[in-house]
């Protein structure tokens, strides 16, 4: 049960009676009226939970992007139904509130349409739609919360999609860039083709143009069909949030790792590779083998809206097992993860030399900006202790990563709006120096 | 939960109801200090009920046509703790019965003035002793011998009056005085009769001869309509009286609406929605933990390491030279590139560590300055 503003102005249209007549009893009695009228309407107004309400819902929508939650109510009955309909969603769907009064004849349906704009990842679960119903009088109103169930899944905003097309033009380029290419292990014969100027002469194959009697060129393409698995780690490393200073937007670590993956699958699949996914922490959260039919970028997008960090250590012991499973040939192996020295030798350190001998490994680590920021007000003392930890820290990783190195593993560091890129520019070096 | 919920507020509007009729019950009279049926410490029931075994009838009234009309043959016991109006006190000074009159403190000034015909002034009393003696010839002060006092005295402005138990500065706690209509009889302060106190000193001597000199006792509290109009309620002004006739209702009306208006935006229109966030931690923890670690423990030495090692780790590599070459090799290219003394350039990347918090500030903004020359000048 709810009353409407009506009741309290009419509560007070009753001042004009009682300056007129200055008796307790005309109060009494005015507000007497006024509750009976109430209780009339609440009696007269139809029963909200008659009524028949049906969700009209995108199965997903891009983060930072809207969709419209529609509902459908239908008055089975033949009572009018004044109704006032909330569709009730998390804070983070932003659902913009308008509300106005329906008027459902009796054996009438109503359209009313909810507008979202997420502004968080993941699935949104409709909450409770709530009816107000009122009597003709619209004082009172019967108030009832219905399960209407709903999920709108929010997928990550590949805000990195802007870099695309410039990786998807090298990938075109190392087509038939037979000049930079060495005959032999990871490059591929595609076809012959006459010789223009420009071309390398060592392309050029002698034995077809004594065939043809024209100088003939042999081109080659970038090696297809190769296996890539992307390991995103979710562990405490991935809860880190990285506050935004000037361009960069203010993200966790594992906004950025998702950015990486999805470009990658998008960039990976354009040039015909098996894309598969890990995410990984003290347990395996989602696994996708590739070679499967559909999109690979919206498998990604799909699979990845869901990941979410914990604060555990990941199971690198699990991540070796996992690799075994998804590779059965030699890989590019994309680690998305911290490269800290403090975990590195009870945790990757332990496995990373296996990985490295059997795949092609690349380690991508997301650095702060702040710490790589030259201190620049270092007037206080406290300051210059936090840059001393900063460079002692940044040192470490840089050890770590020379080490790491030294095994063969490419290992890529860049601020958060440039992992993505970053990673993709070290797969295209991999590609066009033949080393899948 | 819901059911708990509505149970719990129909308990508590309930329980507000109990409180308001409460208040608006008026107070039995059982209740009231000084009265003569009440069995409280701050009551007069002890004596009362000793009176009454004395043979006394005693009757308590608190209007003030019952006080007026009683007989020669009484005594008034006017219990005052404020004022009375004029007319009151008109009718109480041309009254048959002997007057009693206890004064139990408050702003009684007026009143016992006027009941005494001017004889009679209130006062402060004050003393060294804590027992007062009756020091006159009253044979009631005398049967007592000494009261308990209280901190409201009297003092006699004319000869007829006869003043007993004096304190230090001729003011007294009894006075007693013949009017032409009737004997009167003014006691200070109520402490003396009280249930707690009665039994101590003499209190219950002079109670019981002051009260029982008549076969009759008229127990009289004075009740509103004794009171000074406009005077009755504690803030002594009615705000309504300033306002027009209707002014009250409309008041009670738009009290009603405001519950109303209370009740349409307090309904919620559905129940709060649960909202799952991630979790989170800053980026930067372990830095800037460390960073508080070097601090509390003043590792300036340390520090200063860090910083060295870190600028020089980025300047052999803008210089094209490996991370492990040496520090002569490093120095020299250093001074080179910067144009900087080499000596200087060597204190600043492999000096000793800085002594002070100051001198390590000092070191940091020199090697920013280094590595800011070297990328200005490329």
């Amino acid at each position: 049960m709810a009353i409407s503003g009506r009741v309290p102005l009419l509560l007070l249209i009753g001042v004009v009676a009682v300056v007129a007549w200055p008796q307790p009893i005309v109060v009494v009695a005015w507000v007497g009226v006024v509750a009976l009228l109430c209780c009339l309407d609440l009696a007269l107004a139809a029963r909200p939970d008659r009524l028949r309400i049906v969700r009209d819902l995108p199965g997903s929508v891009r983060l930072t992007e809207s969709a419209t939650s529609r509902l459908t109510l239908t008055n089975p009955g033949t009572r009018t139904a004044r109704v006032q309909v909330r569709d009730a969603w998390p804070p983070s769907a932003s659902p913009a509130a308008e509300r106005p009064r329906l008027v459902l004849a009796g054996g009438e349906s109503l359209r009313q349409v909810t507008r979202l704009t997420p502004t968080r990842r993941g699935d949104l679960a409709a909450a409770a739609v709530t009816v107000r119903s009122y009597g003709p009088l619209g004082l009172a109103a019967r108030q009832r919360s219905l399960e209407v169930p709903g999920v709108l899944r929010v997928m990550p905003e590949f805000r990195s999609r802007s870099h695309l097309p410039y990786r998807l033009a090298r990938l075109r380029e190392l087509d038939g860039q037979a000049a930079v290419h060495v005959r032999g292990q990871g490059t591929e014969f595609d076809s012959l083709r006459e010789y223009a100027l420009g071309d390398d002469v060592r392309s050029i194959d002698w034995r077809a143009s004594a065939r043809a009697t024209r100088t003939m060129v042999r081109t080659w393409r970038p090696e297809r069909d190769r296996h890539i698995l992307i390991v995103l780690d979710t562990s405490r490393w991935a809860a880190g949030r990285i506050g935004g200073s000037g361009k960069s937007v203010d993200q966790l670590r594992l906004d950025a790792g998702i950015e990486a993956c999805l470009l990658m699958a998008a960039l990976g699949a354009a040039s015909g590779d098996r894309m598969s996914l890990l995410v990984v922490d003290q347990e395996v959260r989602l696994r996708y083998p590739g070679g499967g039919k559909g999109s690979v970028l919206a498998a990604f997008a799909n699979g990845l809206s869901l990941a979410e960090p914990a604060l555990t250590e990941t199971d690198w012991a699990l991540v070796a097992g996992q690799v075994d499973q998804l590779c059965r040939q030699r890989s590019l192996l994309i680690l998305i993860t911290g490269l800290d020295p403090a975990l590195y030798a009870d945790g990757l350190g332990t496995v990373l030399a296996t990985l490295a001998h059997d795949h092609q490994v690349v380690i991508g680590h997301v650095t702060d900006p702040s710490a790589e920021a030259r201190p620049t007000d270092l007037a206080d003392a406290g300051a210059v202790y936090d840059a001393a930890a900063r460079g002692r820290l940044w040192l470490a990783t840089q050890s770590l990563a020379a080490r790491v190195t030294r095994m063969g593993v490419e290992v890529v560091q860049a601020v958060p709006d440039r992992l993505a890129p970053a990673v993709c520019d070290a797969y295209l070096a991999l590609k066009a120096a033949g080393r899948l | 939960m819901k059911r708990w919920l509505i149970g719990g507020g129909v308990l508590l509007v309930l329980f507000a109801g109990l409180v308001t009729a409460a208040a608006l019950v008026p107070e039995s009279p059982d209740r009231v200090a000084g009265s003569i049926t009440n069995p409280r410490p701050a009551g007069v029931r002890a004596l009362g009920q000793v009176l009454l075994r004395d043979g006394v009838a005693v009757t308590q009234v608190t209007t003030l046509a019952e006080a007026a009309a009683a007989a020669d043959d009484a005594t008034l016991a006017v219990h005052l703790s404020a004022d009375l109006s004029e007319p009151a006190l008109a009718r109480l000074r041309d009254v048959a019965a002997d007057l009693v009159v206890i004064n139990a403190g408050g702003p009684t000034d007026t009143s016992i003035d006027a009941l005494s015909d001017s004889r009679i002034q209130a006062d402060y009393w004050w003393s060294n002793q804590d027992h007062p003696t009756a020091s006159c010839t009253d044979p009631d002060a005398l049967a007592a011998g000494s009261i308990t006092p209280s901190s409201t005295g009297l003092r006699g402005l004319v000869d007829t009056v006869t003043t007993c138990f004096p304190g230090e500065d001729g003011t007294a706690l009894y006075a007693q005085a013949q009017t032409d209509r009737h004997r009167l009889t003014v006691i200070a302060g109520d402490r003396w009769l009280r249930n707690d106190t009665i039994t101590a000193n003499g209190n219950a001597a002079l109670a019981l001869r002051v009260f029982g000199r008549n076969p009759k006792l008229v127990w009289y509290l004075p009740g509103a309509d004794a009171l000074p109009q406009g005077q009755q309620d504690a803030t002594g002004l009615d705000l309504f009286s300033l306002l027009p006739p209707w002014s009250r209702v409309v008041f009670a009306l738009l009290l009603a609406a405001g519950a109303a208006a209370a009740l349409w935006r307090g309904r919620r229109f559905g129940g709060l929605v649960r909202e799952l966030l991630p979790v989170e931690v800053p980026a930067s923890e372990v830095s800037a933990g460390l960073g508080r670690l070097y601090r509390q423990s003043a590792a300036r030495g340390h520090a200063a390491a860090g910083l060295r090692a870190a600028t020089v780790h980025r300047v052999a590599a803008r210089l094209g030279l490996p991370a492990s070459a040496p520090p002569g090799l490093v120095v020299d290219r250093l001074a080179r590139a910067t144009g900087d003394p080499p000596s200087a350039v060597e204190a600043l990347c492999y000096g000793p560590p800085p002594p002070t918090d100051a001198a390590l500030v000092e070191l940091a903004t020199g090697l920013t300055d280094l590595e800011r020359k070297l990328t200005t000048r490329e």
